[in-house]
């Protein structure tokens, strides 16, 4: 059985909940990642902040043109995780019955890393054995 | 000025409906597009594959030697190489779209990616603070 830890990806781009909005798309952009999860100082998810959040932020007419936003202004805080130790199987089906495009995982209620479409994509076209 | 081809990216791959399902998978596990257009012999597009509907298949047990065209989307959005700012700010606020196939009088040219229009933003932003 193949479980999140043989596919998760740990080097990715981590964000802070107080950064300023502008130098977390500039982060997002340099790591070319299409979202990216905001963490607590203990390593606990704070959120996600999704291209999706930041698109709807230039025609957000109160907080869209506003100096001084910061990540916690626009990410989701709602995050669904998977364990370390879950079958990718499990993980898929939280990919695509959440139409998401990666999922945070996680171990003892810390970040761990993400596994993303691409890299399960990847996995499955792998010819078995 | 707004103009549209900065942000059109024109060297895209993309297939016919007639290839197989595997082949699409292929093309979007080596490249770092999103969204693969599926054209007809005349370059419109027919309908658009993305990662997650191959994931879908896969994951469901299907065949993965199917023809494209049993898992393709056919209804999808396109932007018109004469669109506005405006116009393509919306098209990508209002639903979640990563890329989308850019046309011109009904034929492929390109896909515009979401992080490319955040970096256009971003940057008509600080060019106007200076």
């Amino acid at each position: 059985m193949t479980e999140s830890r043989d596919i998760v990806r740990t080097d990715v781009l981590c964000l802070e909940p107080q950064m300023p909005i502008e130098q977390a798309i500039e982060l997002m952009r340099q790591n070319n990642t299409t979202a990216a999860p905001v963490l607590n100082g203990n390593d606990t998810i704070a959120g996600i902040l999704a291209e999706f959040d930041i698109i709807r932020m230039f025609i957000d007419p109160e907080n869209g043109g506003k100096e001084g936003t910061t990540v916690r202004d626009f990410m989701t805080e709602e995050v669904v995780t998977e364990q370390i130790d879950s079958d990718i199987g499990k993980v898929s089906l939280c990919l695509l019955n959440n139409h998401f495009e990666q999922v945070p995982i996680v171990h003892n209620g810390k970040f761990v890393g993400v596994i993303n479409r691409k890299d399960l994509l990847r996995f499955m076209m792998e010819p078995a054995g | 000025m707004f103009d549209i081809k900065e942000l059109i990216r024109n060297d895209i791959a993309f297939i016919d409906s007639h290839c197989r399902l595997s082949e699409a998978a292929g093309v979007l596990c080596v490249s770092d597009q999103l969204v693969l257009p599926v054209v007809n012999e005349c370059l419109e597009p027919v309908g658009i594959v993305t990662e997650r509907d191959v994931l879908a298949w896969l994951c469901s047990g299907k065949d993965r030697k199917a023809k494209v065209s049993g898992c393709m989307r056919t209804e999808f959005a396109t932007i018109d190489d004469r669109a506005g700012l405006i116009d393509v700010v919306y098209i990508f606020a209002e639903e979640n779209h990563r890329e989308i196939p850019v046309v011109s009088d009904g034929v492929l040219k390109g896909l515009i990616r979401r992080d490319s229009l955040i970096k256009y933003m971003i940057d008509k932003k600080a060019a106007a603070k200076m």
